[in-house]
């Protein structure tokens, strides 16, 4: 589909403000429940931009894991602490916070600064001249993915398993409830 | 598309020490899951068997040709070979370390083994990884593993507090290190093959820009999260401090060796265009490291916390190696990491056993145990001053052949300050011998007094003070042979990717 640029650039102004109002929402908002809820708010948004640029998988799984399983999550827990607000964001501000403001900002100016400069257009004409970008954009990307996955990307998929496997052996291990030990006189003197 | 089945099994030799593991782990698992009545002997068994047949398996593969399979995620050369054993040498050493240690905290058994294998897995792939995905997932695999691990005394706060600060600082890292990735990623146009990318970077001609500076920093930051180089070293003591002194021996040693091995291998190959730049910023982290680790660990009190400084200081040393960046170099790097692997677990096998015989980490609690244990504090002995790197012993070989390859190398800022380092290393390693030696006949600390004297037999030891005698041979005779070692490992690294052009 076809769309002119301008279509493209207002769903992307209106994205980006919902991103940034979204996130100043998450630190902002002295309710911690609210604050999970723009946490959701920002991963639906940041889906939204995923899709916009033609991921359309990622967007997907993004949705599935950010906003069904993290968030959720969150939520849950956020309803179970049931802690005091905080009655003003400001009283905490110490010398520290604006050290750590600062640099922040530096590195993000900084970053900016390099992103912007650098000619990314140049750099993938440069480096894959033969490609034209229209077979990009048609391409099938999930099932690129499934094949990217199963031939160049075996190894770290198989082991992917296995970190699964120790992940859930180690969620297990942690949630479980541990005999109640008592300590025997005779076990300091066994060796 | 078709899949070609047969090229996995041409390539499926080229993991086969880390598919014996993986096979091994599932093996424990199905056991543990079918088996009600626990028969742990078994457990180890397995677990020290498939650890045994990878390491000879590794052994005999040591002079390969450097070989790229699974269509350029893994790369098997000589250097990955010998880091590869390494890092299954200490797992065969830190299982026998960890057996009473669970028995007392009543730990439960198999899944302990399970983390171990795995992360002894994820280590190996790191060695040998060669695109940014496998290096990133094998990454994951041992840092999980390793967080794991820290927290695995639930009942202990300290485990729980070191576990949280391991998983927020390790998270941390990985996405700086994820970053750097996705720079380089960008500026290559899209590859993910460290090869290729190294390619992708000259033919855009943005090898020099300051994009890929960015991703170098990032890179840096990352690993030198990893390995724990001042400044990024902070979370080191309090996780040596809080977590199961097993499992910190084990960490102590395996995550250095995956973490150096990662190290060499990024910046050589992927950063081979600039090595001046990345050797400058790593002479000033190495300086640090080895300054600031040594002079705090002079102020420590728990012997944990002052290992941890120690190890800091350490991995400073072993920098040297890479800093110099020619074969000699590699060698004693090699040579330095293996000689560490016997001094630190041989410090930590002593510190395990007598931490379990009284209970206690503070290091005035060790005065007067001359008395009582003349093997433990012997050994405690001969452990620490290699790590200080007295003459006759191991440990002072080591260091011999890396500060003449760095002043050889015209390194001499960093040597200096390497010979300084040591003696002031020497210093806090003295004091606890000192305390150990010395008798005070009026007051006998309560924790000296409690101790149990061992039987003097020789067949009923347990197996952590096997392990240390073991270590603290290595750590006493290996220096001696020194020239055939060197010579060994200088035979097999010349057929390391970094060296055939």
């Amino acid at each position: 589909m076809k769309l002119p640029e301008s279509f493209y650039e207002t769903i992307f102004l209106f994205l980006e403000s919902g991103l940034i109002l979204g996130s100043l929402g998450v630190i902002l908002l002295t309710n911690i429940v609210y604050s999970a809820l723009f946490l959701g708010f920002v991963f639906v948004c940041i889906s939204l931009l995923y899709l916009l640029l033609n991921a359309d998988f990622v967007a997907a799984a993004q949705i599935l894991i950010y906003v069904g399983a993290v968030n959720v999550l969150i939520i849950f827990a956020v309803m179970l602490i049931n802690k005091k607000q905080y009655s003003n964001f400001f009283v905490y501000w110490t010398i520290g916070d604006g050290i750590t403001l600062t640099l922040c900002t530096s590195i993000f100016l900084l970053l900016n600064n390099f992103i912007s400069n650098t000619s990314w257009s140049k750099i993938f004409l440069m480096t894959k001249p033969n490609l034209v970008v229209k077979d990009i954009i048609l391409i099938n990307t999930v099932r690129h993915i499934g094949s990217e996955l199963l031939t160049e990307f075996l190894l770290p998929f198989e082991l992917m398993s296995i970190i699964l496997l120790v992940a859930l052996i180690g969620a297990i291990t942690l949630a479980r409830r541990e005999k109640k030990i008592e300590l025997e006189k005779n076990d300091f003197f066994n060796f | 598309m078709k899949l070609e089945l047969d090229m996995f099994f041409l390539y499926g030799s080229t993991i086969l020490p880390e598919c014996i593991l993986i096979f091994s782990l599932l093996i424990i698992l199905i056991i543990d899951l079918t088996f009600p009545k626990k028969d742990t002997i078994w457990l180890y068994f397995i677990s020290l068997t498939s650890l045994l047949i990878s390491i000879i398996i590794l052994l005999f593969q040591y002079k390969t040709d450097p070989i790229i399979s699974f269509l350029g995620s893994f790369q098997t050369d000589s250097f990955n070979r010998i880091f590869q054993s390494f890092i299954v040498f200490c797992s065969i050493l830190c299982i026998p370390l960890s057996i009473e240690y669970i028995k007392c905290a009543k730990m439960a058994i198999p899944e302990f083994l399970i983390f171990i294998l795995t992360a002894t897995v994820g280590g190996m792939f790191l060695c040998g990884a060669n695109d940014l995905v496998t290096i990133f997932v094998s990454l994951e695999c041992l840092s999980l593993c390793s967080y794991l691990l820290c927290g695995y005394t639930k009942r202990d706060i300290r485990s729980n507090e070191a576990a949280i600060k391991y998983l927020l600082i390790g998270g941390t890292s990985s996405s700086i290190l994820a970053y750097g990735f996705s720079w380089l990623y960008g500026l290559s146009g899209g590859e993910t093959n460290i090869q290729k990318i190294t390619n992708g970077l000259l033919n855009a001609e943005t090898y020099n820009s300051s994009g890929t500076f960015i991703a170098f920093i990032c890179i840096l930051v990352g690993l030198a999260f990893k390995l724990s180089l001042v400044p990024f070293h902070q979370w080191t003591p309090d996780i040596y401090e809080g977590s199961p002194t097993p499992v910190v021996a084990f960490l102590s040693v395996t995550s250095k060796i995956a973490g150096l091995a990662l190290a060499t291998r990024i910046l050589n190959i992927l950063f081979s265009f600039s090595p001046n730049e990345w050797k400058i910023f790593l002479e000033i982290l190495a300086i640090l490291s080895m300054i600031l680790g040594n002079l705090v660990a002079i102020t420590q009190t728990s012997m944990k916390r002052m290992l941890a400084y120690s190890s800091i200081s350490q991995i400073g040393y072993i920098l040297i190696g890479l800093i110099t960046g020619d074969l000699k170099g590699y060698t004693s790097m090699t040579i330095y990491v293996f000689f560490y692997i016997f001094m630190n677990l041989g410090t930590f096998a002593c510190i395990i056993l007598y931490s379990l015989r009284t209970g206690t980490d503070n290091i005035r609690d060790y005065a007067g145990l001359y008395i009582k244990d003349p093997l433990l504090s012997f050994s405690l002995t001969l452990c620490l001053l290699s790590l200080g790197g007295l003459p006759p012993l191991t440990g002072f070989f080591g260091k011999l052949y890396l500060f003449w390859c760095g002043w050889q190398s015209g390194f001499y800022l960093l040597v200096f300050i390497a010979l300084i380092t040591s003696v002031i290393s020497l210093y806090y390693y003295l004091k606890i011998i000192k305390l150990i030696l010395t008798k005070k006949n009026n007051e006998i600390n309560p924790y000296i007094q409690a101790y149990i004297i061992t039987s003097p037999t020789f067949f009923s030891k347990n197996p952590i003070e096997f392990v240390m005698i073991f270590c603290v041979l290595g750590s006493t005779f290996l220096g001696i042979i020194i020239n055939p070692i060197f010579s060994f490992f200088q035979d097999s690294l010349s057929l390391s990717v970094f060296f055939i052009k």
